[in-house]
Parts: C-alpha cells; structure tokens; sequence
C-alpha cells in the first residue's frame, strides 16, 4: 500500500462526510420540491437511479474508509503446500507459462493441475514439466467442483489456486504464508493483475506512462479497505486457502458461479480471518476483448444474484456487520445496469418529447445540481486514492450495463444444465466481439446523437422554446454518447489488431548482424518489446523486410543467439538520420530457449514493466498538499531508448540502455551495478557514430528478480559532457516522438 | 498551440469567426422599430453634430434599461453639463442615421461587437492558448446577449467594448517583460475603464475587483503608480467639475428607486442567471481544467460583482444590458469549459477525430442556443412599426402630438419617427404630467397641466401658447401590463378625442395596447 500522509486522509474523510451530508440535503430537495406531478413514472425512475448511486456510494466510503498497511511477515519453515492450477479449456501455451513459473516458486510446494478437459496434451505437458496432473472426468460445479476434486487429492496444510493464465512470481507463497502464523487466518488474497495493457478493460498512456486498468479500484483499494473490515475475500486465483479452514465450511462453495466469495463469506461466518497482501505477485492475461468481458461480468453478475438469493450476507449468521456491509456492495452492483440505463434514456426523453423527470432543469435545478455533484464527485476522487478515474469508471458502465441487465433476467429465468463459461483468455478464436454485443451502445450513440438533432432543428426553427433544457440535456447526450462511442471505438480497434499477442514493453540491447554472414558487422540496437515469438527492434538505419537476422539478445545474466526474420518495418527521417521500428519473428527457436524467454518475460519483464508505469493518479489533495520534494517537478527528460556501452572504473565494458535523458544526465538500464559515486564512461549508439559521455554514477536502483539482475543506473553528466548533450537531446526527442507517438 | 497540417492558422480561423459575426449581426439588422435608447442615442448625436448649445444627452438618462445605480448616473443631469464620453458612439449613430436610417445607426453596435469579439479572442490567447482565444470569440459571437446588444445602436455593447479592452489592457501588462511598457499599459488600461464607467455608471462595479487583480499580479508600487494614480487623477477632474453639482440629486435618485424597487430575491436571481447561466455552466467546466482551471475560478470571481448588484439594489431592468459586462470576463473561462468537456466527453477516445467531433457538437448546441436567445430578446421590444406607419400617414406637418405612458422614455421613440415626417412636430410628453402627489393625480388634473408641458426633454420648460392646449394626437402606450394611461381612454374619448385607431403590439408579456385619439374637427 502506497504510503499516504495522514492528514490528507483525514483531510478525505472529512470530505467524505460533507459529501454525505450535502447529498442528503440534494435528495431531499429533490424529493420535495422537483417532482414532476405529470411526470411521477420518469421522475422516480430518475430519483431511484440518483438514490441507489448514493446506497452505493456509502458502501464504498464505508469501504475505504481507512486503509490498512501491511507488510509481509517473514515466511513460516516446513509447511506443506500444494499448488493447484484449475483449467479447462485454456490453451497448452498459456499452461505451460504458468507451470514454468510454478516450478520457479521459491517455497518448496508440489504443483497439481487440475484438467477438467481431460486433454491429453495437458497430461503431456504435466509430465513434461514434472507436475501432478488430475482429471474427474466430469464437470460438476465447474471450477469450484475442480478444486475440490483437488482436495480430495492432496494432504497439504495449505494450498495456493491460481487460474491457467496467472504466472505466479518466484517468490509468491514466501510472501503469503507468513500471515498463516496466525491461526485464525483462513485465506491469504493478493492482487490479480494483468499484463496484457492492450486489453479491452485497460487503458495506456505511454507518454506519461500511467496505465488505467477497469480492476485496479477493485484490487488496490476496495479489498485493502476490506481487509481493515475483515471482509476481503478470496477471488479465485492468486491467494492461498488454509486446508482446515477450507475443510471446516465443505470445502470451496458450490451453488454459485462466484464460488471464491460464497466460500469467503462462509468462511467469515464460521470466524475464519482473511488477509489481503496488496502486493503484485502474480501476473494473467485480462479479458481482450468485450466478448469474454462481456463472458466475465456476465458470470460474476448472475454468482451475485446467486448469493443474494442463496446466501444473503445480510441474514447469514456469524458476519459482522461490517462484512455484510461490505457483501452486500460486492452484490447488488449488478443494479447498477438499471441506473446507467435511466441516466442514458433520460436526455433523449427529454429532448424528444419535452417532458423532464422534474419539475423544472432551470437555474434553479443547477444551482442545486452542480454543488451537489462537484462535491460529491471530489469526495468520491479523493476516497479512490487515485484510483477512481471517473470518466473511465463510466466508460466501462457503459460497456457493462447491459451485461448486468442481463444478469438479472438470466438469474430469474431457471434454465437446465448452466454451463459455467470460461472467460476467453490468450489469443483465443472466439475473443472477437460479434456486433450484437454492442448493440446496445449503439443504441445509446445513435438515439442521444438523433435526439440532440432533433431538438436542437426544432429549437431552431422556433417549435420550441426551451432553449436551457435543451443545451443542458444535449450536453448530457454528448456525454453518453462519448461513453458508447469509447466502447464501440475500442472493440472495433481491437478487432482489427494484427497482433495476436500482447508484446511485454523492455529495453533489451541487442546484437544484431546480417545472417548468414557471419563475419557481417554487427550493430547495436534496442528491442523496446519483445515476446517467446519475436521482438521490436528500434534501429537508427533500415533493415530490408524479409531479412534474416542473427540476433544476440543481451538479457540480464545470459545472452542468447537466435535467428530472426524481419517481417515489417517503420521509418522516419529526423536530422538526416533515418528511425526504424523493425518487427522481427524468430525462427528455428528451440522449447528450451523459449522457456527461458517465457521465465524472463514473466519474472522479470512484466514487473519491470509494472513498475516503470503508474497506476493511479495524483488527487487534488496529493498535489496540493503532499510533500513537495516528492513531486517536485523535474528537469525536461527526453524519453529515447538508445543503446549504450558503459563501462565503469574497472574498465571492463557491459551493454546497456538510455530510458532517458536531460541535460544534466541520464537514465540507464545496465546489467552490472554501477555504483554510486563511481566515475562511469559511456558511448551512446547513433547509427554508426558513438557520441562518448562521462559522468558520476548517482543513484541505483536493484531490479527485483534475482535470476535475471538488472539496475537503473542514474548519471550526471561532467562539465565537457553537457556540451554534447544538446546534440544527443535533439536526437532524442525525435526518438522518442518516434516510438511514443 | 501548434497547427497540424491541413488544419488552417489561428489567424485565418479568427478572420472566419470575424467575418460570421460579421454576417450574422448585419442579417435582418432592420429587425424591427426603434428603441427608446436608440432614438435617444441619434437624437444626442445629431445635437452634437449640430452644435446645439447646452448639449442636453449626456449618455443614457433616460434609459430605463439600467439596474438602480445606473439610474443614479449622473450623467443624466443634463442640465449640469458633463463631459460627454459616449459622444463617439453618439456622433457614429447620427452620422449612421443619417446615411443609412436605423440600419445604419445600428452600425456602431455592430463594430463594437466585431471588436469586443477580437478582445475575447486576444483575452483568451493570453490567459490560455491560442486555441482558447478562438473558442472565446466563437462563444462570444454565438452568444445571445452580445449579438442582441450588437444589433442596435445603444451604448451597452460600446461600455463593454470599453470594459473589456480595459482588461485587456491590464491582462497585456502582465505580459511585459519591460516594467516601463507594462505601466504604460496599465495606466491605459486604467484610462479605458475610466471611460467605460463614465458610459456606464454600473461599470465601476468592477473597479474594487480589477484594483486587487492588478494589485496582486503587479504589486504595491506599479499598481499605484500606474494604475491608481491615473485612474484617480480623471475621477477626482470629472468628479469635480461635473459629477459633484448633481450629487444630492443624484443620491437622491438612487434612494428613491432602491425603495422602489422589490423583486423577490429568488426571483431576481432567476432573472439575472436566466442570460449568463448558460456562461457560467461552461466556466463551472472550465474551473475543473487541468490547465487553467484557478483562472477560470477567478475569471468568474471578476464576473461576480455585476450578478451581486443586481441582486442587491433589486434592480429588475435592463438585467440583460447589464449581464454583458459579466459575459466579458466568463468568456474565456467558458471557452476553457469547453474544451474541457471536448475532453470529457470524448472519453479519452485515441481518436484524433473524436475531440474536434464532440468539440463541434457542443459549439453547434451553443450556436442554436445563442441564436434561441437573440430571438427572445429581440421580443422583449415590441414592434411599433404599425403605429408609426399610421401616425405617419394620418399626421401632416406641424401637428401636435401628445404621449401618454408609464414608462419615461417612449416619446424619443416617437419623436424619432415622428420627425422623420416633419421636424416642426411638436410632442408634449403626457409621462411628465403624472408627478403630481397621489391623491391630487387625477385625470383633471393631468388635463389641466397639460398646457404647461415641456415641448423639448432636457430644454428649459416653454409655457406654449393656450391654442395649443389641444394636441392632434394623443397617445396612449401601455407598457409591461403596469396601469397606464390607456385606462384614461374613455375620458379623452368623452371629450374632444376621438379613437382613432387601437393597436395590439405583441411584446414578451403579451399584447400591449397602443390608443391613438385624434382631435375632433370642429
């Protein structure tokens, strides 16, 4: 957990209450004064909706109402633990990832995977890779069923689950098994993160690198806020299961499609802790596109409607009421496809027919309106933590509300043999999204836009003369519509993506030589992303398309040469030199290398990755108040990845990469610790030129994986140096343009 | 701001929003008949042109149009005599008139809109961007309140032309890097808003906010120097020799109509928010922008002051007029709005399309809205165009014309017209007869004075000659359904009048009826 200074927490919550307050006082008017007496079906529709948006914003505040800080007990010895995989029908590839990773796991465990496809090739590959395989033969109650099929079978204290695409970090059950010291601890959750950012549910900015993920206010507040409730609860893959909890409540819940927090609240109820490690230990694909989202939230919609009619946390003995507080906001979410569709309709009602769900939207209603929902929405930002995003929050509403309408119906509807849906994951065939999906946003697009045209000709021709109600609900419309078309625009980008499969952003400096001669130059260039399959390389020059390449991949630890074959290129001109971002495919690349490729990838790349990004934003009260030094702003870096031969006072030289660079220094990826205050010499890569740099070593920053060592070196740059620099930042600038766009 | 290509210059894009406004304020500038502070707009500036001695209009006396301070204005004394510092938009009017009719008097609203249009644009570009000070000037010429005001001759848009260049001024000082130009562009600055209250009485509503404005971006010393100094030498000189003689009349006027007035609160807010809340919605957007949002918040703090004293001196005219001087600081916060909500609704879209997409929406709704409101206001003015078309053909030269109505100010309409007929017509203002204390007001009495009317507003009382008594035509004007002399209808009729013709003139509150009564023939 970010540590956050507490007088600005305290700061939020006084905000919060005033929120509160002011929303009570604006519902209440509302209520009372604005009515429409010839209208009462569309005005308590739109009360209903404003209503349950504050039930639900209460249950957020009470949510995160204060965060807990948690740092990792030291790991208890001699513990046995099983590793269980449940899958179904993910591809071998996506397994063998996440089964690599497993045998990497630092803590000795035994890995199970549990097949309910019964795939022979699974079975291979369990051999292969020296894992337990078990199948059941049947699917009954789905993965939940699966994992007691699992139990069934192990003897173990304690067992970690993961989904087929989670990779686990080698150091993941070291983190969490500590926290079963204390007895009563049942379940140990820690975050589900995803690393494919090109996903249908995350949004990057590389430029300012923040990535905006639709989960991240799920996992990096709401279940920390839980924990301090004791009511986080296990969701199904990336936490470990305490085997006598687990055998106390009958093992993981069936009966629902959300069995992860079926059995979390049956586990509360018997008095069993639950823990959430809000740390990043494992890494899975999200769903790409809106199909297998739509799959997803279906599920989870349709589990929730399941527990609030099986298993209601508000009448369930043993819960606190904070935990069926905070049950019942993980529950009745799917409601919210009511509320978005009312706030949807609402303007194209009122433009078409004139008739408002109030008496009046005059001055009057905005001066009610807007301090209410300034305030509210402030408070609701500065709750998040920077993890809020509204506008993207409504986005995502908008690509779900029909999904949860749906959830609803399907609930009611009793139907024969439910198929537990697996959600599409990995380059799957039927990731696409068939234009019936979005069908719904484009009713919303096209029925905002024609009623704001409507209006807006009759207005114009003096049919009417409700000029303010028309302005505001207009603007009402354009911003749903951009809402819908956000959902549409996405889909249909991802529709026609080439590329399969999400590439890992790196900085790895590569070798790179004309094959087959092998006494060719070599070159020295930058692969800025790179995956099992093939790499980016980013080269001042050209390379013919359909060129082969012999390439020496310059990881942290071990080189590897591999052959390449150029498969497309982009260039541009910029001070007479001439940028390509080549795309590369390897050939010929053995199993073995392409494991160790897939362990860097997953144990180190995606970390590194992870982190080079934020997550959350910086609220008001962040940038306000929040100690300067840590936002101060900084020198103008031009954000360029060039490789670099550095060598330090030893003299013995190594490749690295500049990430950055300012007139007072440089950032650089290097595989050996330079250390502070040590004089360091540099030869930045240009085409055929090397521009030499001197300078001091000023700081250092160790790259988590222990197998694959890696350092941010940071160097300033000495007095002769800086003279080069306007020359290199000029270059720079333009690569980065070039590669960030 | 960097232009893409294929995307024209800011310069090339100000000239098209120039060159529309241009268009759209000329359109149908005909529309329908003289204001009462037209009439008196051209009627002063034809006495100016004409070197009358004891210039008599100084600015807008008789202008009901005003919130209550405005009322106060001395500058409506004439009898005092003032420096007169409308008379360039006075002169412009009655040179325009007479060249060009009412189209051509309306002329100078037009270029005074056209310029304030390229101040929200400058505005814009130094408080924000380039980007920013186009959207300024397209919202300001899609605005209903500037483009009504721009399409008549009166002196509101000409005051907030004054205003806003006057901030300009000051915004442009902060700008320079040499103290000497800055201070040379302060005291202008502060020159300009001299000149823009003495146009406007209600303007100096905005001289506490701009003092601390400059104060706070220029410091103690340059804004004493350059900015109170001057500022305080032309007040002290016109307060001297032309605002303290009329002083106790002056306050007088302002108490009087304080008491006067008595709109409910929530009434007058409604009011008053009715022309700028639209502005304001925008700069509630433009507050939450991430680069210029504290300049949006104070932009609209500079607005405040106007709404304030309308509010609290219960002023329930000419609310429209005065919102103008508002739209001149919510301009650009508005256009800041804007683009905020270009971003807000384009939802981040990685299209380059979308934001000028939904951008182009929202301009296109203010568009309608704006011109929505041009015609709402454009009723607010009934269209006396059939009784003046009837007096014309009825009257003959020499006539005697007698006005009748609650509101001051309906005879420079009148007479505007009236004249155009013949310059030897005589008019007796029916209005200056109701000051007799209630209780003595009586038809009889309103009768009995006639005859010692004034011919002539703002000349010295002429007692006309008894053969005059009897006016040819008596006029009586209801206006805003308050009691008026209409209701003295059947007396006139019962004596030596006879109705000529009634007049039903659609207006904003309904129908007000127009009686003409003509002389029996004996």
């Amino acid at each position: 957990m970010k540590k956050t200074n507490g007088k600005i927490e305290s700061v939020r919550r006084l905000i919060a209450i005033v929120a509160v307050v002011v929303t009570v006082i604006y519902l209440y008017w509302r209520y009372v004064y604005t009515f429409n007496p010839n209208a009462m079906f569309f005005s308590w529709s739109l009360f209903g909706a404003e209503l349950f948006g504050f039930v639900t914003t209460l249950l957020f505040y009470f949510s995160v109402w204060k965060l807990p800080k948690r740092e990792a007990p030291p790991p208890i010895p001699g513990r046995t633990v099983d590793v269980f995989i449940p899958t179904k029908d993910e591809k071998v590839s996506i397994l063998r990832k996440t089964l690599l990773a497993c045998n990497d796991l630092k803590y000795p465990h035994r890995t199970l995977v549990l097949d309910d496809g019964s795939r022979p090739e699974v079975k291979a590959l369990c051999e292969e890779l020296n894992c337990l395989y078990l199948a059941r033969g049947n699917n009954e109650h789905a993965k939940a069923g699966n994992i007691n099929f699992g139990l069934q079978h192990s003897t173990s204290e304690f067992v970690a689950v993961f989904d087929a695409d989670h990779v686990p970090l080698p150091h993941f059950i070291d983190r969490l098994i500590g926290y079963f010291a204390d007895e009563k601890v049942g379940v140990v959750q820690a975050p589900q993160e995803f690393y494919n950012v090109d996903s249908f549910q995350h949004r990057v900015d590389p430029k300012h690198k923040t990535i905006w993920g639709e989960q991240y206010l799920f996992f990096s507040l709401i279940q920390p806020g839980r924990d301090r409730w004791n009511a986080a609860y296990f969701v199904g893959s990336c936490a470990m299961l305490r085997r006598k909890a687990l055998d106390e409540v009958g093992g993981i819940a069936t009966g629902s499609l959300i069995e992860d927090m079926l059995t979390s609240i049956r586990l509360h109820a018997k008095g069993w802790s639950s823990v959430y490690h809000n740390e990043n230990l494992a890494y899975g694909i999200a769903a790409e596109t809106l199909k297998p989202f739509h799959i997803q939230r279906q599920r989870w919609g349709v589990g929730s409607w399941q527990v609030f009619f099986k298993a209601n946390p508000l009448f369930i003995r043993g819960l606190t009421l904070p935990q069926r507080l905070c049950y019942l906001s993980s529950i009745i979410y799917p409601l919210e496809g009511f509320q978005k569709l009312i706030f949807y309709l609402t303007p194209p009602i009122a433009l078409i027919t004139g008739v408002l769900p109030m008496r009046a939207l005059d001055v009057d209603y905005l001066m009610h309106f807007i301090p209410y929902f300034a305030v509210s929405t402030f408070a609701f930002n500065e709750m998040a933590r920077g993890f809020g995003g509204q506008v993207m929050l409504e986005q995502f509403s908008m690509g779900k509300f029909f999904t949860y309408m749906k959830t609803i119906v399907v609930s009611l509807i009793p139907r024969k043999g439910k198929v537990f849906k697996v959600t599409p994951k990995g380059e799957s065939d039927t990731s696409y999204t068939p234009v019936t999906l979005i069908i719904p946003q484009f009713i919303v697009l096209f029925f905002s836009l024609g009623s704001m045209v409507w209006a807006l000709v009759e207005l114009l021709l003096g049919y009417r003369g409700d000029s303010f109600v028309v302005a505001v609900n207009c603007f009402w419309a354009l911003f749903n519509s951009g809402l819908a078309l956000a959902i549409v625009q996405y889909d249909y980008k991802k529709l026609f993506q080439r590329r399969g499969k999400f590439r890992v952003p790196d900085t790895v400096p590569v070798l790179i030589q004309v094959a087959p001669d092998e006494k060719a130059p070599q070159h020295l260039a930058v692969a800025d992303n790179f995956t099992e399959e093939g790499l980016s390389l980013f080269i001042i020059g050209q390379i013919p398309i359909e060129k082969e390449l012999q390439l020496h991949l310059i990881l942290p630890g071990k080189t590897y040469r591999v052959r390449g074959q150029v498969m497309q290129q982009r260039s541009v001109t910029a001070d007479h030199h001439t940028l390509s971002h080549v795309g590369v495919k390897f050939s010929g690349v053995d199993q073995g290398t392409k494991d160790e490729f897939s362990r860097y990838i997953h144990e180190s790349a995606i970390s590194k990755f992870m982190k080079e990004y934020f997550t959350h934003y910086k609220t008001y009260l962040e940038k306000r108040f929040m100690d300067k030094q840590r936002f101060h702003e900084r020198a103008y870096r031009a954000l360029a990845y060039l490789p670099v031969i550095s060598r330090a006072e030893a003299g013995k030289h190594t490749y690295g990469v500049m990430k950055d660079v300012s007139e007072t220094g440089l950032l650089l990826a290097s595989r050996v610790r330079l250390a502070p205050g040590s004089p360091v010499t540099m030869d930045v890569i240009l085409d055929r030129q090397r521009l030499p740099l001197e300078g001091t070593v000023v700081r250092d920053f160790f790259l988590e994986s222990e197998e694959f060592p890696e350092y941010l070196v940071g160097v300033q740059f000495d007095k002769a140096s800086r003279e080069k620099v306007p020359h290199l930042l000029g270059i720079a600038d333009k690569v980065g343009a070039f590669l960030h766009g | 701001m960097s232009m893409k290509k294929g995307v024209p210059s800011p310069g090339r894009v100000l000239l098209l929003i120039l060159a529309y406004g241009l268009l759209i304020l000329s359109w149908h500038i005909s529309h329908g008949s003289v204001l009462t502070e037209e009439a008196l707009s051209i009627l002063a500036g034809q006495h100016v042109l004409e070197g009358k001695a004891g210039f008599t209009y100084n600015g807008h006396g008789g202008n009901p149009g005003n919130s209550s301070l405005s009322y106060a204005d001395p500058l409506s004394m004439g009898r005092y005599g003032s420096p007169c510092f409308d008379a360039p938009r006075l002169i412009l009017a009655a040179l325009g008139d007479k060249f060009g009719g009412l189209p051509g008097a309306r002329v100078t609203g037009v270029l005074s809109g056209i310029g304030l249009a390229f101040v929200m644009y400058a505005a814009g570009k130094i408080l924000f961007s380039k980007k920013i000070g186009l959207f300024s000037a397209i919202i300001f010429i899609f605005s209903g309140i500037p483009l009504y005001l721009s399409k008549i001759a009166t002196g509101d848009i000409y005051t907030a032309f004054l205003l806003g260049s006057s901030f300009l001024l000051i915004l442009f000082a902060g700008k320079q890097a040499s103290s000497r130009t800055a201070g040379l562009l302060l005291a202008a600055g502060s020159e300009v808003l001299f000149v823009a209250v003495m146009t406007r009485y209600t303007v100096a509503i905005f001289g506490l906010p701009l003092f601390i404005y400059v104060f706070w971006r220029h410091g103690a010393v340059r804004t004493i120097a350059f900015f109170l100094l001057p500022l305080s030498i032309i007040a002290a000189l016109t307060v001297y020799f032309s605002l303290l003689p009329p002083w106790e009349t002056m306050l007088a006027s302002m108490f009087n109509l304080y008491r006067g007035a008595g709109f409910p609160l929530d009434t007058l807010t409604s009011r008053v928010l009715q022309f700028i809340a639209m502005h304001y919605l925008l700069a509630v957007f433009g507050m939450f922008h991430a680069e210029g949002g504290r300049t949006a918040i104070l932009l609209a703090v500079l607005s405040l002051p106007m709404v304030l004293l309308q509010v609290v001196s219960n002023g329930s005219q000419a609310i429209a007029e005065n919102m103008i001087y508002c739209i001149v600081f919510l301009t650009p916060a508005a256009a800041l709005g804007v683009d905020k909500m270009g971003i807000l609704f384009s939802t981040q879209i990685p299209s380059t399309w979308v934001r000028p997409f939904f951008t182009t929406a929202i301009f296109v709704v203010l568009w309608v809205f704006g011109l929505d409101q041009l015609r709402w206001l454009e009723r607010q003015h009934p269209d006396m165009s059939p009784v003046f078309s009837f007096l014309m053909a009825e009257g003959s030269r020499g006539m005697t014309v007698t006005i009748g109505s609650e509101r001051p100010g309906y005879e420079h309409s009148y007479r505007y017209h009236l004249e155009r007929l013949s310059p030897a017509v005589s008019r007796i203002p029916l209005s200056f007869l109701t000051a007799a204390p209630p209780g003595e007001q009586g038809i009889d009495t309103r009768f009995e004075l006639l005859a010692e009317a004034p011919v002539n507003i703002g000349e010295e009382p002429v007692m006309e000659p008894a053969v005059e008594k009897r006016p040819d035509f008596i006029i009586l004007h209801e206006d805003f359904e308050r009691i008026s002399p209409v209701s003295t209808e059947l007396y006139y009729a019962g004596q030596d009048y006879v109705l000529a013709r009634a007049f039903q003139i659609p207006s904003f509150s309904g129908l007000e009826n127009v009686k003409l009564f003509k002389r029996r023939l004996s």
